[in-house]
């Protein structure tokens, strides 16, 4: 039990000090608040409020819903940019400390200790940037269920990060890994998922076994709908465990997996 | 007791693809004993140590050693945005010191290395040199048994210098082992064994 404090004590420092290192950066902060805004500012300037035939993918009876255009957006976008703020927030917390986090390590921290610690810093992120996007499209939408919509955008941030911190641990180089992200992310949460594209796909399937289709449909059912879709809240905690899983893996590895033990004498 | 052997290194060998950097050579070292590695740049002193360190794996060789180690890379790994002080915080937290330990080993360090002024400052703030100081100290604050220090006076003036050869001494006396390696050796005197790197190989240096 003692052993264990001790080892929480140790991971919560780490994460105290990570998110300190990281909120002290100004260019940092004002990225995180700036983003949400522009792109919530595009949103105003060029989408109309017509309304358009929407199917949610979560629910089977596929039920067509009449949604304006403007509100979708908000919804979409505002996963979209809690995805993109949170992945490249992870993939810079992982792939540009990697030497300061061998000698962490060479100085008795455990790998998973580090990861875990970087873990915590992004929930708090993560927490505040959801909550941030919801509270600055709330002038310009009335959800259904508020709580809902920002379960979705945390949920979106969840599963980035998590594809963020597997990415900074299996880039060697910072382009690759920017790259890989802004594909995936662009393709999947800033462009399949968008709903008005999703209704008339004609292979709704992909669209489906893609990282950003659940949490950005728990955030539209949440905001358009009474349904609450329990199936999007378990694919969404799937999709993030799998990729926390591999980025625990692939982060030990590059941290301890080269390193071999000493034969000591007495 | 105090000649009992800290570390042994045993016929290296490692390469970066076609590039061989380090092919063979002994070395061994006691408590009390100050060894420095010299060569010229690119020579792959760096690469000796990080293996030493733990940070590289060799490709072939035996590495063996006991107690507590402490690492001073030749680059600041350190964090721009923490202070002096969360740096000691946390890599105190890293050794498994007790905040007591911590407070007491880093005052000492600082007023060693003459830089207790800066305990409040980010690291942003700070000049290479006084980085520096911090990096060692955060490689010493654990106080190991043996030392791996890299180009540690890199960035020093000349008082902290001599503060830094005072504080080797002391160590060396106490009966810590000292490894270090630099391009350049000034003062032999101080070095109980001096090896030299040539075309990856270890020599044992004559003084």
């Amino acid at each position: 039990m003692k052993k264990l404090n001790k080892e929480r004590n140790r991971i919560l420092l780490l994460a105290k000090l990570l998110f300190k290192d990281l909120m002290r950066r100004r260019v940092t902060l004002l990225i995180l608040f700036i983003v949400p805004i522009l792109f919530n500012v595009v949103i105003l300037i060029v989408t109309s409020e017509k309304e358009d035939p929407v199917v949610f993918g979560i629910f089977s009876d596929e039920t067509v819903r009449m949604i304006s255009r403007q509100a979708l957006s908000f919804v979409f976008m505002g996963c979209a940019a809690v995805s993109f703020l949170t992945s490249f927030l992870a993939f810079n917390l992982v792939f540009k400390r990697v030497a300061e986090d061998q000698r962490l390590a060479n100085c008795g921290y455990q790998p998973l200790e580090i990861i875990a610690g970087k873990m915590i810093v992004l929930m708090a992120i993560i927490l505040s940037i959801a909550l941030y996007e919801g509270l600055i499209i709330l002038p310009f939408l009335n959800p259904m269920y508020f709580s809902r919509l920002l379960t979705g955008f945390f949920l979106a941030g969840l599963i980035y990060s998590c594809f963020g911190l597997f990415i900074g641990s299996i880039s060697k180089h910072e382009l690759e890994g920017i790259f890989l992200i802004i594909l995936v992310a662009n393709v999947d949460i800033g462009w399949l998922q968008n709903p008005m594209y999703f209704s008339e796909s004609t292979n709704q399937e992909v669209i489906k076994n893609m990282p950003g289709f659940f949490p950005t449909q728990m955030a539209n059912a949440g905001a358009f709908t009474n349904e609450f879709p329990l199936k999007a809240l378990w694919g969404s905690i799937l999709y993030a465990l799998v990729f926390f899983t591999g980025a625990m893996i692939a982060f030990w590895y590059r941290i301890k997996g080269r390193i071999r033990g000493y034969i000591t004498f007495n | 007791m105090i000649n009992r052997l800290v570390i042994s290194v045993e016929n290296v060998r490692k390469s970066y693809g076609k590039k061989v950097v380090l092919q063979g050579g002994k070395i061994e070292a006691k408590k009390g004993e100050l060894i420095c590695i010299v060569g010229e740049n690119g020579s792959g002193k760096s690469t000796l140590l990080k293996i030493i360190a733990g940070f590289l794996k060799p490709d072939h060789g035996l590495i063996s050693r006991i107690g507590k180690m402490g690492y001073c890379p030749q680059q600041y790994l350190l964090y721009n945005y923490l202070t002096v002080e969360e740096h000691f915080q946390l890599f105190g937290a890293a050794y498994g010191m007790s905040r007591t330990s911590i407070s007491t080993n880093s005052k000492e360090l600082m007023e060693i290395f003459a830089f207790e002024d800066y305990y409040n400052f980010k690291i942003h703030q700070l000049s290479g040199g006084t980085r520096q100081k911090l990096n060692l100290s955060l490689s010493l604050l654990h106080d190991p048994i043996l030392l791996l220090l890299d180009e540690p006076y890199a960035g020093f003036d000349y008082e902290t210098y001599k503060e830094f050869l005072k504080y080797a001494n002391l160590a060396v006396s106490r009966g810590k082992c000292i490894i270090m390696v630099s391009h350049l050796v000034y003062d032999k005197h101080h070095f109980s064994s001096i090896y030299k790197l040539n075309r990856g190989i270890i020599h044992e240096e004559t003084k």
